[in-house]
C-alpha cells in the first residue's frame, strides 16, 4: 500500500522545479521564434507589397502604352511628360481613339468661331477632346468640340492661349478630325508629401498607383534603336511598332522592417494599330489604314470601322 | 486476483497535461495563420501575373496562326458574314478559343479614301493609272477585311484575356493587322 500513497501524495519540490523550469525556457524558445516569424512575416509581407505594387503599376502603364494610337492611325500616338511636346523622362501621355471616332473636314477650318462642315459631325458631342490630322507630316493640333450640330462642328484650339488655330487653314478633305481619349501616368507627390507614380484620365481624379517611388523613367526604342523621345512626334509612313521601355525604382515604406527592393524594368511593344497600302511597286503612293474594333449597339455583333489617309504625297 | 497496473498519469494530472497542450496550440496558431496568409498572399500574386502575361502570349499567338491561315488559303471565308471558330489545341493547359469573321470588304482610292459600299460597286477595282514619274499605280485596291477574337477564358478567380483584331487581306494575297487591342475581365459567352 505504501506506493499507492506516495503516488497520491503529489509532485515534490524539486520536480516542480524542474518543470517550472521547462516550461520556462519552451515559453522563452515560443517567445523568440513568435517575434523572428512576426518580423519575417513583416519583411516578408513588405517585400511583396513593394514588388506586387511596383509590378501592377508597371502592368496598368503597359496597357495603356500598348493602346497607344488605337484608332488614332498615323496621328503621333505617344507623347511625352507634358502635352505640348517638352521633353519628361519622368512621364506619359497617351493617346488613343477606343471608340474610332473619327471626322472629315467638307470645309476649310480657320476661325474658331465659326461652325464648319464635317463628315461625320453625328458622332461628335460638345465637350469632346480631338486631334486634328492633315495629310501633310507633322501637322497635328490639339482641339475641343465648342459645338455640335448634325453635319457641322465648332472646334478651338488647346495648343494656343486665344484658342485660335497654330497652324490655319486646317483643309478641307485632307484634315482628318480624330475623337482623342488622353492618359497620363507621372511622378508626383501624394497629400502626405510622399513620392508616388499617378495617373490621370479623362473624367477620373487622379489615381495613385503606387507610394514610396525613388525614380520612374520611360525610354523610348524605335525601330532603329534607342531613339530621341521627341522623334516620336514625328509620323513615320511605316508599321514597325515601337516601344517604351519603363523603369521603376521603389523605396521600402519607412515604417516597415527596412528590405532591399530592386528596380523593375518592362519593355513594352506598342502592337500594331494601322498599316500602309501600297499602290504602286515603288511604294511612292501608300495610303494608311486603321481598323477599330466596335460594337453595333443595335445588334451588338462586332463590327469593324476603318478610316484611310494619304501616308506619302502623290506625284501625279 | 487481477493486479491494478497504474497509469502514467493519474486524471488531475492528465487534465493539466490536455491544457497545457491546448494553450501550446492556442499560441502556435496564429502564428502558423499569418505564415499561411504570407504564402496564400504570395502565391495569389504570382499567379494573377503569371494568367495575365500566359493569356496574352496565348492569344497572341493564336492571331499569328489565324494570319498565316488567311494568308496560306487554309482559312478559306468566301464571303462577308461568314465566320468560323475553331479552338487551340496547343497548349493543353490553355485553351484559346478563335474566332474569325469576315466583314464587307473595303476598297481603297489612291485618293486616300474608302469607298462607300454603292461607289465600290461602281469602280473598277482592277484600273491602272501612271503617275507623273511615269510609274505605273493602282487606282483601287480590294481588301478582304476579318475580325478577329481570341479568348484564353477566365478560370476563376482570374479573368480572361481577350484579343480583338482587324486583319486586312490585300489582293496580292498579303495580310496586314490594321487594328488590335488586348482585353482583360469576364465576358458573357456569345
Amino acid at each position: 500500500m505504501a506506493p499507492i500513497r506516495r503516488r497520491q501524495a503529489g509532485f515534490t519540490l524539486v520536480e516542480v522545479m524542474i518543470v517550472l523550469a521547462i516550461t520556462l525556457l519552451i515559453a522563452a524558445l515560443v517567445y523568440k521564434a513568435t517575434r523572428a516569424s512576426w518580423l519575417l512575416y513583416q519583411t516578408q509581407t513588405h517585400v511583396t507589397e513593394r514588388g506586387f505594387s511596383g509590378v501592377r503599376a508597371l502592368d496598368d502603364m503597359a496597357v495603356e502604352i500598348a493602346r497607344a494610337g488605337y484608332g488614332l492611325g498615323d496621328a503621333g500616338p505617344v507623347f511625352l511628360g507634358t502635352l505640348d511636346g517638352t521633353r519628361a523622362i519622368d512621364a506619359i501621355t497617351l493617346r488613343s481613339n477606343p471608340e474610332g471616332i473619327v471626322g472629315e473636314l467638307e470645309e476649310d477650318l480657320t476661325d474658331p468661331e465659326q461652325f464648319v462642315a464635317v463628315d461625320g459631325a453625328a458622332l461628335f458631342a460638345e465637350g469632346d477632346e480631338v486631334l486634328l490630322a492633315d495629310d501633310e507630316p507633322n501637322k497635328l493640333e490639339r482641339a475641343q468640340v465648342t459645338g455640335a450640330r448634325p453635319n457641322v462642328l465648332r472646334l478651338r484650339s488647346h495648343d494656343t492661349p486665344t484658342r485660335g488655330f497654330k497652324r490655319p487653314p486646317w483643309s478641307a478633305r485632307r484634315t482628318r478630325v480624330l475623337k482623342v481619349r488622353e492618359v497620363g501616368f507621372y511622378l508626383t507627390t501624394d497629400r502626405t508629401g510622399v513620392p508616388a507614380v499617378a495617373r490621370k484620365a479623362p473624367g477620373q481624379s487622379e489615381q495613385i498607383l503606387v507610394r514610396y517611388v525613388e525614380a520612374l523613367q520611360f525610354e523610348y526604342l524605335s525601330s532603329r534603336g534607342l531613339a530621341d523621345p521627341r522623334s516620336l512626334l514625328v509620323r513615320r509612313p511605316q508599321t514597325t511598332p515601337d516601344g517604351v521601355r519603363i523603369t521603376l525604382r521603389l523605396r521600402p515604406n519607412p515604417a516597415l522592417p527596412p528590405v532591399v527592393v530592386p528596380p523593375r524594368t518592362v519593355l513594352v511593344s506598342r502592337e500594331p494599330h494601322w498599316a500602309t497600302i501600297p499602290f504602286d511597286v515603288q511604294g511612292y503612293h501608300s495610303i494608311g489604314l486603321a481598323g477599330v474594333i466596335g460594337q453595333d449597339p443595335v445588334s451588338g455583333a462586332k463590327t469593324v470601322r476603318m478610316h484611310a489617309w494619304h501616308d506619302t504625297t502623290p506625284v501625279f | 486476483m487481477a493486479r491494478h497496473h497504474p497509469g502514467l498519469l493519474n486524471a488531475r494530472e492528465r487534465g493539466a497535461a490536455l491544457l497545457i497542450v491546448l494553450i501550446a496550440l492556442a499560441a502556435l496558431m496564429p502564428l502558423a495563420l499569418l505564415l499561411s496568409d504570407f504564402a496564400w498572399r504570395r502565391q495569389r500574386q504570382v499567379n494573377a501575373r503569371q494568367q495575365d502575361l500566359g493569356g496574352e502570349a496565348a492569344v497572341r499567338g493564336a492571331l499569328d496562326l489565324v494570319m498565316a491561315r488567311i494568308q496560306s488559303g487554309r482559312l478559306d471565308l468566301r464571303g462577308p458574314d461568314q465566320s468560323e471558330q475553331f479552338e487551340l489545341e496547343e497548349p493543353e493547359s490553355r485553351p484559346v478559343r478563335v474566332r474569325v469573321s469576315r466583314q464587307t470588304d473595303a476598297v481603297l482610292s489612291v485618293e486616300g479614301r474608302l469607298l462607300t459600299p454603292e461607289e465600290a460597286s461602281t469602280v473598277d477595282a482592277d484600273e491602272l493609272g501612271i503617275d507623273g514619274l511615269g510609274n505605273v499605280v493602282h487606282q483601287y485596291r480590294r481588301l478582304e477585311i476579318y475580325l478577329v477574337e481570341a479568348e484564353s477564358p477566365a478560370r476563376r478567380p482570374f479573368g480572361a484575356v481577350r484579343l480583338l483584331a482587324a486583319v486586312a487581306r490585300l489582293d496580292t494575297g498579303e495580310i496586314e493587322c490594321i487594328g488590335m487591342r488586348y482585353d482583360r475581365g469576364y465576358f458573357r459567352e456569345p
